[in-house]
């Protein structure tokens, strides 16, 4: 029998542990650099303003019933910015009002019903750097995911369409495994040239992974219990998350591999509305406000107390309309402060998407119909 | 960007892949490996200037990976409720030629398992385990050989439990 210790030192220098260094992990070691010494310049500037907003850091959220680490940060604990909202651009009048959105690179899609078309959608592109806008004719969209150079389109008629951004039109066309009178709509998120859909039966979820030039999915996994909401599709450390509904208001988190769909792990949830991944971390929203879970689900903590409407991440923050007074809160996970406030208006119904240190809002504005603006850093 | 942070980045782009392999040996799981990797640099780039000077940067480094996982560890033990039985973790348990030997270092303590990874992954003495762990030598002693203690009858076992089961075929034929 091999000693322990010569077994030991064979499985800890194997080739298997090896851990590929994540993409944009150099870009985010120095963002989070950044993000801290902020906070040190902060307290050390500002003297007694700190220690009291230290005490309000506490004090305020049990006020209010909040636990201190799930705290929306309404108090300014940290460097608290605003991300002003610039002017807004009309979209075509030949969209009834906005349904479906994505954003990639400062390009903004988005999908809502025709004024004059009864049954289809109209898609409108607006390329934010020239202003340029232009519009096609597409299906009923029930959710788009756009990446640099693609758009999928989960259509409700049970279509999953991969549109070709450069040049536009369609690239392909794949049959979604769905009931097209479910109450929600087949769901997708891309990253680089592959795509991950769920679509709801009637009585079981199907998740199928997609990539661009294949001819059909290049994994498919089937789920017990149906698709439990349209914002509960997520991706991010190299997995897919969904969720489908439980017993009474339960629901169940899958989590899958994002290459095969092999199923990883499950939890169950109380009523989920929102799902969001981004530094790290799944973020799930609940009438109770949000929690961030481990990628591999095996642990929770607080983040938010309290409804929200919204959620999405970027540029290392958690966005969502936790605070009082409206706003968009993007919240730094690693402390539940808010970093900052981005002047968009969650509660008037605008969609909205993080891209990179910016916040895409669409909405229909007075004066104007359907629109789109964004809040970047002051 | 000033000197600093140019070297930093150096250090960050050099030694991200063997920190993620060593916080891999150390939790188990590349996620969890990411993310403490991730605190542990970010910790190190607000005190470069001074630790490039006066330290060893990498052993503080994996000093925050190894205080990371153990507050980590202590915060998050707690059950979830599952809906079903997750099938066995792809990525947690990568396909190591010694599956036994893996399954069982999970099973170690914190403390006594990021011994085991200082001593028989980075090879660093008991001193230097010490320090890094911010414990006495004599501790370091202690820890490593309750582990290996553990370990090896755990793996006793499994070969006893193996022979048990292989026995009855060798009995009954004729």
């Amino acid at each position: 029998m091999v000693d322990v210790e010569q077994r030991l030192r064979d499985l800890l220098t194997d080739d298997h542990l090896a851990v590929r260094v994540p993409a944009g992990a150099l870009d985010a070691v120095h963002a989070g650099v950044r993000r801290r010494r902020r906070r040190t310049r902060v307290v050390s500037a500002a003297g007694v303003v700190a220690v009291a907003a230290a005490v309000a850091a506490v004090v305020v959220p049990v006020a209010v019933g909040r636990t201190p680490h799930g705290s929306p940060g309404g108090v300014a604990t940290q460097a608290t910015r605003t991300w002003p909202a610039g002017p807004i651009t009309p979209l075509p009048a030949t969209i009834a009002s906005p349904a479906a959105m994505a954003v990639s690179r400062g390009v903004v899609w988005v999908a809502g019903p025709a004024v004059d078309r009864g049954g289809n959608d109209v898609l409108a592109r607006l390329d934010t750097a020239s202003g340029r806008v232009s519009t096609t004719a597409v299906g009923a969209v029930s959710d788009m995911a756009a990446t640099p150079r693609h758009l999928w389109l989960a259509l409700r008629g049970c279509t999953l369409e991969l549109h070709e951004t450069t040049h536009g039109g369609i690239v392909s066309t794949y049959p979604l495994p769905c009931d097209s009178r479910a109450g929600t709509g087949p769901v997708v998120t891309a990253n680089g040239g592959e795509a991950w859909v769920a679509s709801d039966d009637g009585s079981r979820t199907h998740v199928g992974l997609y990539a661009v030039g294949g001819s059909k999915p290049v994994a498919q996994r089937v789920l017990p219990g149906r698709l439990a909401g349209p914002h509960l599709l997520a991706i991010g450390g190299a997995s897919v998350y969904v969720v489908t509904r439980g017993r009474g208001d339960g629901a169940v988190l899958h989590q899958l591999s994002g290459t095969d769909l092999r199923p990883l792990a499950t939890i169950s949830l109380t009523s989920p509305r929102l799902m969001a991944y981004g530094s790290g971390h799944l973020y799930v929203a609940d009438a109770a406000g949000v929690v961030a879970l481990a990628p591999d689900l095996s642990s929770e903590r607080s983040l938010v107390s309290g409804s929200v409407t919204t959620l999405t991440t970027g540029d290392n923050l958690v966005w969502c309309d936790a605070v009082p007074g409206g706003g968009l809160a993007g919240i730094d996970p690693r402390t539940g402060k808010v970093a900052g406030i981005a002047e968009v208006s969650p509660d008037r119904g605008e969609l909205l998407r993080a891209d990179g240190a910016a916040i895409w809002a669409v909405g229909t504005y007075p004066g104007v119909g359907v629109g789109v603006r964004s809040a970047q850093p002051g | 960007m000033n000197g600093d942070e140019w070297s930093f980045d150096d250090f960050v782009r050099a030694r991200m892949p063997a920190l993620l392999r060593f916080a891999h040996a150390l939790t188990g799981d590349p996620h969890t490996a990411a993310d403490l990797v991730q605190d542990a640099l970010e910790r190190t780039g607000v005190r470069w200037s001074k630790l490039r000077r006066t330290d060893d940067p990498e052993a503080y480094v994996r000093r925050a990976i190894v205080n990371g996982r153990t507050s980590r560890w202590r915060k998050l033990r707690r059950e979830s409720l599952v809906d079903a039985v997750p099938e066995p973790r792809g990525q947690a348990d990568p396909a190591t030629h010694d599956a036994d030997l893996w399954r069982l270092l999970a099973t170690l303590p914190a403390r006594q398992r990021a011994v085991v990874v200082l001593r028989y992954y980075e090879d660093m003495s008991e001193d230097q385990i010490a320090r890094t762990l911010g414990c006495a030598p004599g501790t370091v002693k202690s820890q490593s050989s309750k582990a290996l203690a553990k370990l090896r009858a755990a793996l006793a076992d499994d070969d006893y439990s193996e022979r048990a089961e292989r026995k009855p075929e060798a009995t009954w034929s004729m």
